[in-house]
């Protein structure tokens, strides 16, 4: 009896252990497992046979602990099942499939030059001013020195709606409209689509974008002027470029300066872009000239400023090798989406 | 403007290169577009002569030539094979030697130069190459060698025959530097800028060659305001032929064709020292008189290129005791013309008044050499000079020209003007102080004459040639200019203003960055469009007086044509699934009860347009495609109003006309529409494809201030979901179950969402189901299940009575 009793104890032990060693990593190893050890001739079953050998009062003592091997058996099956089946579960997600993307947006290319230019201006200090697009004589070029009969109105072809009012030349028009309602300081830049009748061409367009600014101020001086234009150039370019100044003429400013800074795709050594000069102009600038003081009743010996204009698309076109403006007007997406 | 550096040296003594030339003109402000050298164009290139032609032994077309290259005895000839069928013997042509750079190559369709190099045609050796005027850049005829005269010597150098050893500046002439668009003008530049003196314009033999004629013109200056200065001189016996080889390779390299004596000594003149001259022919001038008065009203004349010109009152003309016989400063006239025959001429040479030149010339659609001079300003002191210049030229010529003296009407001398410049002044802008020692220099240098007074002021009388130095700021950049930009330093001081007013770019830009991060590109077109296309968005377009092409004649007023355009033009390339937007102006005019901001009758704004097309999602291994429709638009319409108007997004409200168009309103202002656009239009367009659009005012909208909000308490207690699925008939509209539901819920009902839409026969004739999701939540405590149920039924409650609306059964 005490023979049964020992054997019994020690069968369920060992028992126990063997199941522990078992390895189940596949479905014939489990199903193999579940007869050996869990069907009703199975091993814990001919353990729970043996019970009626043992006594009466230590029945329910080996009763729990088989009842413990027998979940212990079917949870280390259970287990298993889930641990191999995860695992295969695993080796059926193909990771090298394409993600679920979004669609591609993009915001256009002069759109973006002009923020990056704005974005410099304001960090300089300028106000941004915008102003009306159908503008009259006045403000597009009489009060800017035009006078009437003008050579240097044949600078800038017009587009007229009516004899006097016409589609701006360029966004220096607000540069009045801001003196007209302003006194100096006034320091801003004015974004904003300008139109020439111009025949639409590899090189022109008959509108583009311009960034005009312009300082004035008590003691604002050509020095400054050149300064300032120094540090957007730096800015925008690389603070490695090298620039130039040109003397020029507008009408609306005096002296007037054209800037050129060193061609960035050849670097100075001559290419098709820069016409083998290894220089490319990038801006017009100026003193302020006392004939536009005069015209919006500033005291021009109390106040001196600058004003400044660059053309985006140039600019544009310039940087990222375009070499033909209506490109950017196609707006083909392939074109839309690289930017 | 073309510089011709050959030119230059007729005018100051300059041996510099033409880098240096070029830096200094450029700093002068007279820019250098390009330089032209054609120095070293026909090096290697010499006057040969042929010695013997013989057929080439192995090609039928191709000949052997010998060419004798070297003066000298027995010198050795060049053994060279020549395609050309006109080479003989004897003949003198110009060779190619080898390392010659061929300017135009024949056999290439862009003509590049090419190299010559030591080759064997079929077997036979050749040297070089006997040129034809097309491979020497000298003419179009390519289909034989050119053959020059029998008296120039061999083995001189071509380009000395040719004369063509030139640089030639391209300048960009500015509108102020009419006083540059001559050599002399050019030559003063250069001579303040390396510090020289011009030589003599004039050989100063005038008053030795005038004797010999007596006869003068009779000169009257009708209008002395449009015409300050007439001066004229008489020539006679002389004699039409060509010009000098030497005038004629000047004229060619600065562009112009040079036609005969007396034409191209005029030119000459115009060009080496600004003054334009016109040459009549003077046994053609009735009463051998010369009058200048403006046109008669609806005066019809005859120019000498032989088109009627309709001129009025106000037009300056040169007449003779009949007749009109020139447009004054513009172009001579057709009766007074000289021709091949022409005998005796009269030169003019005049100071007009630049406006008046600029008028008649832009009224007419003339734009002349002289035109273009008179109306820019020439110099009034330097007319006699120019007839003196023009006589000694064209006597050397025509030995037996008989010259008279110069009638000179100048009723009242122009003399430099006199502007005062305040040294302070000069530092004051330029931010450099320039001493006024320095300052006196540097003006002196470009010829302005200078009275100081104390040290504080200098009375600056300016030259006449410089009629654009008027007021103290021009004789400022004259200064900064001789100084060098370059001398004057780079300061920047910060003073930085803040903006008093908003203005909506930081909106514009929310919406571009919005956009663009959902998959939405931004495009940008053309402000123009047809007038049949912009008559399909508004009844009267804004037209342009002057549009570039009827094609776009008028300004849009709707962003909608030229997105349309876009899509076509990407949908003819292959690119199908387009979301696109476009944020730009649109215009209006000519209503009567308009009031633009800037202009009364013109109103410009600012849009947003949204347009999708293709599919939403393409066919993909995840999901199957679909084609947007109008809920995309509406979605995304949705989604950028929220964005801009934040807790504001309360005063919009939808709702749609006739047409099905989803109109979107803001505190009941329409402020945008969501449609489909119609086939009809579509078709314009040649898009098959359906197009879907969102157009939003963005006038309306004012840059959201974040700056003001206030954060607003979560809720720390659970949210309660429950959903609900209601039956109604099919003729009812969601949005109505929608806002009833929110009107009902009480005030824990948060948010209220449709989640599914059914319809089918289990429902019932005419019936359709909607599901919504509702949320339920306090801010206050845990909501208890009664509280939502009785919610829910006073809901459903209120859905049944106006709806008669039913619970879905489950």
């Amino acid at each position: 009896m005490n023979q049964s009793k020992i054997s019994l104890e020690l069968k369920i032990d060992l028992l126990h252990k063997e199941i522990s060693k078992e390895v189940l990593s596949s479905n014939e190893l489990c199903d193999e497992f579940r007869l050996k050890y869990l069907s009703r001739k199975g091993k814990v079953a001919e353990l729970f046979d043996e019970l009626r050998t043992v006594s009466a009062e230590e029945k329910p003592k080996f009763g729990k602990t088989l009842n413990e091997l027998r979940n212990y058996a079917n949870n280390f099956l259970e287990d298993s099942l889930k641990n191999f089946s995860s695992q295969k579960e695993k080796q059926k997600i193909d990771l090298s499939l394409p993600g679920r993307e979004l669609h591609q947006g993009s915001i256009h290319l002069i759109t973006q030059t002009m923020e990056e230019i704005q974005n410099i201006f304001i960090s300089m200090g300028f106000d941004i001013e915008l102003g009306p697009e159908i503008e009259d004589d006045y403000h597009n070029f009489e009060a800017l020195n035009f006078p009437p009969d003008h050579p240097a109105r044949d600078m800038q072809d017009t587009f007229f709606l009516e004899n006097d009012i016409l589609l701006r030349t360029h966004t220096t028009s607000v540069q009045i409209r801001i003196m007209e309602t302003k006194r100096a300081p006034i320091r801003a830049i004015m974004p904003g689509r300008v139109f020439r009748n111009e025949a639409i061409s590899v090189r022109s367009y008959c509108l583009f974008h311009q960034v005009d600014g312009v300082y004035i101020d008590k003691n604002v001086s050509f020095s400054e002027l050149k300064g300032t234009l120094i540090s957007f150039a730096k800015s925008f370019y690389g603070n490695n470029i090298k620039y130039k100044f040109r003397p020029s003429f507008f009408p609306f400013t005096e002296p007037s300066l054209e800037m050129d800074i060193t061609c960035f795709l050849c670097k100075g050594s001559g290419c098709r872009v820069c016409k083998n000069s290894g220089w490319l102009e990038i801006l017009g600038a100026g003193m302020v000239h006392p004939n536009i003081y005069k015209k919006v009743g500033y005291n021009a010996d109390e106040f001196s400023g600058f004003a400044f204009g660059m053309g985006v698309e140039r600019i544009a076109m310039l940087r990222h090798g375009i070499s033909d403006i209506r490109i950017l007007y196609e707006n083909d997406l392939r074109m839309l989406k690289q930017f | 403007m073309r510089i011709s550096l050959n030119w230059i040296k007729r005018l100051i003594d300059l041996k510099k290169s033409p880098e240096e030339i070029a830096k200094v003109l450029t700093s002068a402000g007279l820019e250098v577009e390009s330089i032209e050298d054609n120095s070293s164009k026909y090096k290697n290139f010499v006057i040969g002569k042929i010695l013997s032609v013989e057929k080439h032994p192995n090609a039928d077309r191709l000949s052997v030539c010998k060419v004798q290259i070297k003066r000298g005895k027995n010198p050795v000839p060049l053994q060279i094979v020549c395609g050309a069928p006109n080479v003989k013997k004897n003949q003198k042509v110009a060779v190619g030697l080898v390392g010659a750079i061929v300017p135009k190559n024949q056999h290439d369709e862009n003509g590049n130069p090419f190299e010559l190099l030591k080759t064997s045609i079929r077997g036979i050796e050749s040297n070089g190459m006997i040129c034809s005027s097309y491979e020497l850049d000298l003419g179009n005829d390519a289909d034989g060698i050119l053959i020059l005269p029998k008296n120039i010597s061999v083995g001189s150098s071509l380009s000395e025959y040719l004369g063509s050893e030139d640089v030639v500046f391209e300048l960009g002439i500015t509108p102020n530097r009419a006083d540059c668009l001559s050599h002399l003008g050019v030559a003063r530049e250069l001579a303040a800028g390396f510090k020289k003196n011009l030589k003599p314009i004039t050989k100063n033999n005038f008053r030795k060659i005038s004797k010999q004629l007596k006869e003068k013109i009779n000169v009257e200056i009708v209008d002395q305001n449009l015409s300050p200065r007439y001066s004229a001189l008489v020539i006679k016996n002389i004699e039409i032929k060509d010009s000098p080889k030497w005038m004629q390779n000047l004229l060619i390299s600065v562009g112009l064709r040079p036609i005969n004596l007396i034409v191209d000594v005029t030119n000459f003149v115009m060009m080496e020292i600004g003054q334009p001259l016109h040459a009549f022919d003077y046994d053609l001038i009735a009463g051998k008189k010369i009058k200048i008065q403006t046109a008669y009203e609806l005066e019809h004349f005859f120019t000498l290129d032989g088109i009627s010109r309709n001129l009025s009152s106000s037009d300056l003309m040169i007449c003779d005791s009949q007749n009109s016989i020139a447009i004054a400063g513009v172009m001579g006239g057709e009766n007074s013309s000289i021709t091949n025959e022409t005998k005796n001429i009269v030169l003019e040479s005049a100071y007009f008044s630049s406006t008046s030149v600029r008028r008649t010339a832009k009224k007419l659609g003339l734009s002349t050499d002289a035109s273009q001079r008179f109306e820019r300003g020439t110099d009034p002191n330097i007319t006699a000079k120019a007839l003196e210049l023009a006589a000694e030229l064209i006597s050397e010529i025509c030995a037996d020209a008989k010259v008279g003296k110069i009638v000179d009407a100048y009723p009242e001398k122009i003399k430099r003007k006199e502007i005062k410049l305040r040294v302070s002044k000069v530092s004051k802008i330029l931010g450099v102080k320039i001493e006024t020692d320095n300052l006196v220099e540097l003006l002196k240098s470009i010829d302005i004459e200078i009275e100081q007074v104390g040290n504080a002021i200098l009375k600056c009388k300016v030259p006449t040639y410089r009629p654009d130095l008027i007021q103290e700021i021009d004789l400022i950049e004259e200064a900064a200019r001789l100084f060098g930009y370059d001398n004057i330093p780079n300061a920047i001081t910060s003073s930085v203003t803040f903006s008093e007013h908003k203005t909506n770019r930081n909106l514009l830009n929310e919406i571009r960055i919005y956009l663009s991060s959902n998959g939405f590109n931004e495009i940008l077109t053309n402000s123009f469009v047809t007038d049949d296309k912009a008559k399909l968005f508004s009844e009267n377009p804004t037209n342009v007086k002057n549009p570039i092409s009827t094609d776009l004649s008028s300004l849009r007023s709707s962003l909608i044509p030229s997105m349309l355009e876009i899509i076509k033009f990407n949908l003819n390339r292959g690119n199908l699934n387009l979301q696109l937007f476009e944020i730009g102006k649109i215009y209006f005019s000519g209503s009567e009860n308009l009031s633009g901001k800037y202009f009364q009758s013109y109103i410009e704004q600012n849009v947003l347009l949204i347009a999708l097309t293709g599919f939403a999602s393409e066919k993909n291994w995840f999901s199957n495609q679909r084609n947007f429709d109008i809920y995309d638009a509406k979605g995304i319409a949705s989604n950028i109003l929220k964005k801009i108007l934040f807790d504001n997004i309360e005063l919009i409200s939808y709702d749609e006309n006739e047409n099905g168009e989803i109109l979107i309103s803001m505190n009941g202002i329409l402020v945008g529409k969501i449609f489909k656009i119609s086939d009809e239009i579509v078709k314009l367009y040649d898009i098959k494809e359906e197009v879907f659009v969102f157009e939003l005012q963005l006038e309306n909208f004012e840059e959201s201030n974040q700056s003001d909000k206030k954060f607003k308490e979560i809720s720390r207690f659970p949210k309660t979901s429950r959903d609900i699925a209601i039956v109604v008939d099919s003729s009812l509209h969601q949005k109505e179950i929608f806002e009833k539901i929110k009107s009902s819920g009480g005030k824990y009902l948060q948010n209220v969402k449709l989640f599914d839409l059914f319809e089918g026969e289990s429902l019932g004739k005419d019936k359709k189901s909607f599901a919504y999701r509702l949320e339920f939540q306090s801010s206050e405590k845990t909501l208890q299940d009664k509280e939502i149920e009785n919610a829910i039924a006073k809901i459903l409650n209120e859905l049944k009575k106006n709806f008669n609306a039913s619970l879905r059964a489950q």
